[in-house]
Parts: C-alpha cells; sequence; structure tokens
C-alpha cells in the first residue's frame, strides 16, 4: 500500500488545442493492482487573464494583443461588393489616400476568466498497468468589447465628403466606424452572441500508463493518452471561437522518468510527451485579410490543428506524509493547417497565422495523504490532496496566466 | 458503489451551460444638425446641373479603373464649380443684370461693367460644365454604364424643376427611347417623396416605376443647403426582380 502514498497526479489540457497553464505534475509511480481510484481537480485563474504573449514572445496587454491597425487596403478587403470595392479604390486615389496609409485602429478587448473542475476515475490493471477516464468540465468568463479609432486620414477623408455634400457616403464610414464590429457581424451573417460564460466538457481523455522500469532509484513510465473530443463546439457562424473541442479523435504519448538521489526523500523527475492531432473537415469562414477573420466566405475546409509536445522537469521533497515540489515546463504547439480549394491560398494561410505556440509555465506545490493515517484507523478515508500553484513564465500567442488548483484524491480496494 | 457515486457526481456537474451576451449597435451619437428643413427653399426651384447614371454590371474590363476615377474626378469638378456658378448666378440676379443688359433698367457703370463680366463668366463656366458632362457621359458609356440622358441632353420645352413643399419633383428628361432617329424622353413626376433630418444633413428618398423598361428606380439623397445653391447628391439604383444596378444621381438648384 505504501506504494500509492505519492502516487500520480492527472495532468491534463483543460482547455484542449491551445496550450494553456494547466495543473500539472510528474509521477513515475502507478498503483496497485485492482485499486480504484476517484478524485477531482478544481482550479481557477487567480485574476482575470488580461495580457498576453505575442507572436514575438512579448508579454502585451490583451487589447494591445487583439487590436490591428487598418490601413486603407485593409478597408478595401473588407469591403464585400465588387461595384463598391472598385469605387472606393478610385475614391481613395481621387481623394489622395494612398492604400498603405493607415485608416485607423480596431481595438478589441478580450477579458478571459476560466476555472475548470476535473473528474477522475481509474483502476490499478496490474501492479504496472492501470487505467483511467479524465472528464474535465470547463467555466470560462469573457469579457469582450470593441471599437474602431478613425485615423486623422479618415478623419480628413470624412470632413472633405461632407464639405463636398457626399453626406450620405460620410454617414456610411461613420456608422461602419462607430459599430465596426456590430456591423460587420450584422453584414456578413454572423451571430451577434457570444458566450459571456460558458461551462462545458472540454474532451474527454482515456489514460493508460505503465510503468515500465521499476528499480530501487530509477523508475520509468509510459503514458497514453486517447483523446475523445467533447463539449462545446462553435459553428462558421460564431465569431468568437474559444476552441474547447478538439472536433478529432487524437494521441497523446508521454514518457516519464524518475530519480531517487536520496530514497523517500529527493527524487527528480524530467517528462516529456508528443500529442498527434488529426485532420478533419468543418465549415468555416475563410477570411479575407491577415488581419480581419470576419469574412463572408465560407467552405467546407480540412482542418488540422497543430501538434503541440513538451518537456518538463520537477524535483519532490518527501517529508512524512508531504511532499513538497517544484517544477517547470516548456511546450510548443506547431500551427494550424487550413485547406480548400474555393478562395486563393493565401486566404487559407491566413486563418493558420499566429496559431503556433509556445509556453513556458513554472508551478509550485504541496501534497498531503492520509493513507498512512488511514490504514492505522487515524483516519477515515485515504485520500491524497494537492494544492499547486502555476503561473506562466514566457510564451508565444498565448495567454498569461496565474492559477490556483487543489487536487483531491480518494482510493478503494 | 464508489463507482456510482463518482459517476453520478461526474454526471450531475457536467450540466452544460452557457450564458449568452450579445454584440449590441451603440446608439448614434446625436449631432446638432446644421441643416434644417426651413433652410429649404419651399417654392419651386429649377434644377441647373443634373446627372444620371447606372454604373457598369461587368467590372472586368479595362481601364475601368481609369475610367471611374476619372467620372469621380468629373464629380468633385461639377459639385465645386456649380457652387461657383451659381455664386456667380446670384450675384448676377441680385443686380437684376437681365434687365440692365438688356437696357430696361439704367444703373451705374461699376455695375453695369460687372453685369457684362458676370455674364460672360457665367456663359464661359456653363460651357466647361456641359462639356464636363458630356466628358463624363462618354466615360460612362466608355465602360458599358448607363447614361441617363436629362435636360442637358435632349431637347425638352420645360426644365427640370423641384418644389419641396408639395413633395414633388419633375423631371422632363430621365432618359430616352429612339425610334426612327426621333428622340423621346421619358418625363417623370415623382411625388410622395420622403425628408428626414440626420445628423449634418437632411435626407431625400424618391421612388418612382421605370418607364423604359422593368422595375423601379430609388433614390436616396443628401441634401446640402450651401450658401447660394442646394445641392442633391446620392445613389440612385434601378431594383428590378432579378437584379440591382448601382447609380449616381446629382443635381444642385439656386437658393
Amino acid at each position: 500500500m505504501p506504494v500509492i502514498l505519492f502516487l500520480f497526479i492527472f495532468s491534463v489540457n483543460l482547455e484542449a488545442s491551445p496550450l494553456a497553464n494547466r495543473f500539472q505534475m510528474l509521477t513515475t509511480e502507478s498503483m496497485p493492482k485492482d485499486v480504484w481510484t476517484y478524485g477531482v481537480n478544481i482550479s481557477s485563474s487567480l485574476g482575470v487573464q488580461n495580457s498576453s504573449y505575442n507572436s514575438n514572445g512579448q508579454r502585451v496587454s490583451n487589447q494591445d494583443y487583439f487590436s490591428r491597425s487598418l490601413d486603407f487596403e485593409n478597408l478595401l478587403q473588407d469591403t464585400n461588393n465588387d461595384l463598391d470595392r472598385e469605387l472606393a479604390r478610385a475614391a481613395f486615389d481621387v481623394y489622395g489616400k494612398e492604400l498603405d496609409e493607415s485608416a485607423g485602429v480596431v481595438i478589441n478587448n478580450v477579458d478571459v476568466r476560466s476555472s475548470a473542475q476535473t473528474f477522475l476515475l481509474g483502476r490499478g490493471l496490474s501492479d504496472s498497468a492501470d487505467l483511467f477516464v479524465i472528464v474535465p468540465v470547463v467555466t470560462i468568463n469573457t469579457q469582450f468589447s470593441s471599437r474602431f479609432e478613425k485615423s486623422e486620414s479618415l478623419n480628413n477623408l470624412i470632413t472633405t465628403l461632407k464639405a463636398e455634400g457626399q453626406n450620405l457616403r460620410a454617414a456610411e464610414i461613420e456608422k461602419k466606424t462607430q459599430n465596426a464590429l456590430y456591423e460587420k457581424l450584422r453584414e456578413n451573417g454572423y451571430n451577434t452572441d457570444y458566450p459571456e460564460e460558458i461551462t462545458t466538457l472540454a474532451n474527454i481523455y482515456v489514460n493508460y500508463r505503465y510503468q515500465a522500469l521499476k528499480q530501487e532509484r530509477l523508475k520509468l513510465l509510459t503514458d497514453s493518452y486517447l483523446i475523445i473530443p467533447a463539449g462545446e463546439s462553435f459553428e462558421e457562424d460564431d465569431f468568437l471561437d474559444l476552441r474547447i473541442n478538439e472536433e478529432q479523435y487524437s494521441f497523446k504519448q508521454g514518457l516519464g522518468v524518475s530519480y531517487s538521489f536520496v530514497p523517500d526523500r529527493f527524487e527528480g523527475l524530467v517528462g516529456t510527451y508528443y500529442h498527434k492531432r488529426f485532420h478533419f473537415n468543418k465549415r468555416r469562414r475563410v477570411p479575407n485579410s491577415d488581419v480581419d477573420p470576419i469574412s463572408d466566405d465560407s467552405e467546407n475546409l480540412t482542418i488540422k490543428y497543430g501538434d503541440s509536445y513538451g518537456l518538463s522537469s520537477q524535483l519532490n521533497f518527501k517529508s512524512g506524509d508531504t511532499t513538497f515540489y517544484i517544477g517547470s515546463s516548456l511546450e510548443f504547439r506547431d500551427k494550424d493547417e487550413y485547406d480548400g480549394d474555393k478562395f486563393a491560398a493565401e486566404r487559407y494561410d491566413f486563418m493558420g497565422e499566429d496559431t503556433n505556440q509556445r509556453l513556458h509555465t513554472n508551478y509550485i506545490g504541496a501534497s498531503f495523504n492520509t493513507i498512512r493515517k488511514f490504514l492505522k484507523n487515524e483516519f477515515l478515508i485515504p485520500l491524497d490532496f494537492n494544492l499547486q500553484y502555476g503561473v506562466t513564465q514566457s510564451g508565444v500567442n498565448s495567454f498569461y496566466n496565474e492559477q490556483l488548483a487543489l487536487n483531491i484524491i480518494g482510493f478503494y480496494k | 458503489m464508489i463507482k456510482f457515486l463518482t459517476l453520478l457526481f461526474i454526471l450531475s456537474s457536467c450540466g452544460l451551460e452557457r450564458n449568452d451576451k450579445q454584440i449590441k449597435p451603440k446608439p448614434v451619437q446625436v449631432v446638432q444638425s446644421s441643416q434644417t428643413l426651413d433652410q429649404l427653399n419651399q417654392e419651386k426651384q429649377e434644377i441647373d446641373i443634373m446627372v444620371a447614371f447606372l454604373w457598369p454590371q461587368d467590372l472586368d474590363q479595362p481601364q475601368i479603373q481609369k475610367a471611374i476615377k476619372n467620372i469621380i474626378s468629373i464629380g468633385r469638378f461639377l459639385r465645386s464649380q456649380g457652387d461657383l456658378r451659381l455664386e456667380k448666378l446670384h450675384t448676377y440676379n441680385k443686380y437684376e443684370c437681365e434687365a440692365v443688359l438688356i437696357g430696361d433698367i439704367t444703373v451705374e457703370p461699376e455695375i453695369e461693367d460687372l453685369c457684362y463680366d458676370l455674364s460672360d463668366e457665367i456663359d464661359e463656366m456653363a460651357l466647361t460644365l456641359f462639356s464636363k458632362v458630356q466628358e463624363m457621359k462618354k466615360e460612362v458609356l466608355s465602360i458599358k454604364g448607363e447614361w441617363l440622358d436629362t435636360f442637358h441632353d435632349v431637347t425638352v420645352d420645360e426644365k427640370a424643376y423641384i418644389e419641396l413643399n408639395k413633395d414633388y419633383i419633375f423631371f422632363p428628361a430621365l432618359g430616352a427611347t429612339t425610334n426612327n432617329g426621333e428622340v423621346t424622353p421619358m418625363s417623370y413626376e415623382i411625388k410622395n417623396t420622403e425628408l428626414s433630418v440626420q445628423p449634418e444633413f437632411i435626407q431625400l428618398n424618391a421612388n418612382w416605376p421605370n418607364k423604359l423598361g422593368a422595375g423601379e428606380y430609388q433614390a436616396e439623397m443628401a441634401i446640402r443647403v450651401q450658401k447660394y445653391s442646394t445641392v442633391f447628391q446620392g445613389e440612385l439604383n434601378l431594383i428590378t426582380s432579378s437584379q440591382t444596378r448601382q447609380g449616381l444621381i446629382y443635381w444642385q438648384v439656386l437658393k
């Protein structure tokens, strides 16, 4: 029974496809045969996640991360009607506006607060093999706002149009820019609703663990996941796509090694994983430009979310029934790929831009279990409590996040 | 038992919930309109410069950008020079130059000289303006747009006019048919126009059936009251059951 004093922690990507700070802990232990385990992990971000790492790895406010500068060429690309586009192109030229001149900035602000409850049910199949089913349920609160700030050049154009009596054209530009997002969503047939708060499954994980090597000091564990897509799925008419659902079955293979420097006191662990994702078909909007994902054009696309992979290390210090640990992980995710044949190839490439990710996370925590006390009849049930604080250290195209997580696992034989 | 409880725990916690929020339009900022319906001259006003045409359906033509740019540039010229001409015409009328020039009234020599100068300038500007209208017509036709003849293009007995207090517009010619070389202009009497004050301008909407084919015309125009003239300009759409053709309509009247 002591083998489960410091057993295992489930470590799943709670927010599906994109990389995000989450509860993680390396272990190379396995459960004894015929032992059942059940547990819950509750995690919540600390405060509002209002900053992100951009494509250069700089930490910027979410407002800066999601805002885009627009030039007059972008305004043309944004015009659905061919004639209107040609007329606007000619008008910009006649009114002395260069196409690469700034027309303004779309200022989007996205504040996200997330929490998750992850439920686990597992069984020791043998002394070296375990099987678990892990069901994460996430709650995501989103606050979204958008406005357009006209450049001086666009303001001058509006003033000139008014002065020349072209008030309808001027009014049209003002109406569009005052309610830029609303007008664009409406014109392009999008839902203007977005989930302010959503609680949903975030896929289902079937996890098989096999302890391939067990020596006094050295242990090796392989960790295989089948990820079954489940939970809220966003459709082509939704303008805010939270990517909770993996959309397709995927497979994740991990490998962990531990070495006990001082038995039952100091232990070092390293782990690695590769998450392979496969193609699937889904109808999506195909953007006209790299600055604006909103588009009238849609197509049934072949989509492949990027594979992800990572490396982590951890140091454990055990003291009686308590284990203190500190760890760090570095993860990468490849670009998403989109493919179709109705539109110009570059328009599919726009969809994958800035979907590659890097995330460096540090975590610290302590676990306490009651198994020894339970065996001595000093505690009612055998449980393992684990409290962890995790924080993103650096990243690319990912949210900055601080998170507190509590993990409670019970055992039964 | 534990298995059952755990499963129940999981299922009870997995109820999907979603509270949506909607992106809503912000209320349009209220700008005190500098234009009011009172500013419009409610009496019968003759239409001076007038242009109406439909853009081509096929945009995939050589030189179309150049032609569109030229059309827009000519439009700007017509507006600015039209204003200037009507300003001079206003002065011409103020000094009763027509009567002065035919000798019905006698004025000081400086005023008489001014009237001669104004008469020459107004005539010269009219020639320039109308030649520019013809240049615009040529460009519109060159890209397979549809030019709607006005009283400048065909011979008509009356000039076009507008009476806003009666919601009435009269076009003695807006398009024409030609049979055996004989040109017949299409005249339109447009009633039930709709006027509304918008921030910074007045809007005029009007619909009338097309006499030369199927469908109806729909005009959505901004009225801009200026010092000496009132400018009406906006979009002219020809709407049939199968398509909408976009176009442009523009005219100016002397206040």
